[in-house]
């Protein structure tokens, strides 16, 4: 049973997270910018159900003193942080000279310095108990190249470097550091990159469809079992076509 | 144990040197304090007071002295 840290929680991708490794018993740090009654519901009957703790965390990403104070209080309760995954993130499809300074900013605010700030913080801990998992939810867009990708592909991208060259770094720790790079995910970002055509960028799979984020959480657990996979980029796809 | 002895203990512990080295000591002045002897003395001082540093401590952290005044100024330890 581990303690996980996993952020942008209160829907898509990290929702489904959170319900696969409760499923699993292990327990969640839900970090989330907007925490709802419906979101605290769910978790709670979450907990019930999986016997497990969720705690929901407040945190802003685009605010390094919120993300500062809610990483404080993870660490403050003095549990054994054995996963983090950098899950949250802004998707963008749109011409680089249609989109603005502080857009852009934003993008990297919350797709590249959150994870790292985050990051940074849990590693200590993670040092001390000499073991920690880091996953950093990447996208297969941070390798292709297309029109309008400029800089959600760029932010991807910068990630996946951040997370090889800190595998090489922090793995004498006992820590290892993977990135996940999904293609088309079944939640509402994917609206963000199929624009006007939804069945063009399905067109390009092998799979034919969306993946789902229950067969991307399925496999994050699975790579949770290789304890020698470090600074690998795993594309959860489909393939290509 | 004092406070000045429990900071005296992680620099002998961590970076593995006598207490007669101390005084003087800085960052990369002694092989056993690069960057990864760094972050093992930091994780030693975090232990010993029961804080969690600030990054931004981390690197200002340069010497013996420096860090018994950033400990002081920043976390109320009084040596």
């Amino acid at each position: 049973m581990y303690n996980v840290v996993i952020t942008g929680t209160n829907r898509g991708l990290g929702r489904q997270l959170v319900e696969s490794f409760s499923q699993r018993g292990h327990n969640v740090w839900a970090c989330c910018r907007t925490v709802t009654p419906e979101f605290e519901e769910w978790c709670a009957d979450l907990e019930k159900d999986c016997n497990n703790w969720i705690k929901i965390i407040q945190m802003d990403l685009q605010e390094p003193e919120s993300i500062k104070t809610g990483i404080n209080h993870i660490i403050s309760e003095k549990k054994s942080i054995d996963i983090l995954i950098n899950n949250a993130g802004i998707g963008h499809m749109g011409l680089f000279q249609m989109t603005s300074q502080k857009q852009y900013r934003s993008i990297y605010e919350v797709n590249l310095f959150a994870p790292m700030q985050i990051t940074q913080m849990l590693l200590r801990p993670m040092q001390k108990q000499e073991h920690g998992t880091i996953i950093n939810i990447a996208s297969t867009a941070a390798t292709e190249i297309y029109e309008g990708n400029a800089v959600y592909g760029a932010s991807k991208a910068a990630l996946i470097e951040f997370t090889q060259s800190l595998a090489a770094e922090v793995y004498k720790y006992g820590i290892t550091v993977n990135a996940i790079a999904p293609g088309l995910i079944d939640t509402d970002m994917s609206a963000v990159f199929e624009g006007n055509n939804p069945e063009e960028p399905i067109r390009h799979t092998a799979l034919g469809r969306k993946i789902t984020t229950k067969e991307i959480a399925e496999d994050i657990l699975k790579l949770l079992e290789m304890e020698i996979v470090n600074g690998a980029v795993l594309y959860i796809n489909g393939g290509h076509k | 144990m004092t406070n000045l002895e429990m900071y005296n203990k992680a620099f002998i512990d961590a970076l593995e040197v006598s207490e007669n080295e101390l005084e003087g000591l800085t960052y990369q002045g002694i092989t056993a304090w690069d960057s990864v002897g760094h972050m093992g003395l930091i994780a030693a001082i975090e232990d010993a007071f029961d804080i969690m540093m600030d990054t931004d401590d981390i690197i200002d952290f340069s010497s013996f002295e420096k860090g018994k005044e950033i400990l002081e100024k920043n976390y109320n330890i009084k040596f």
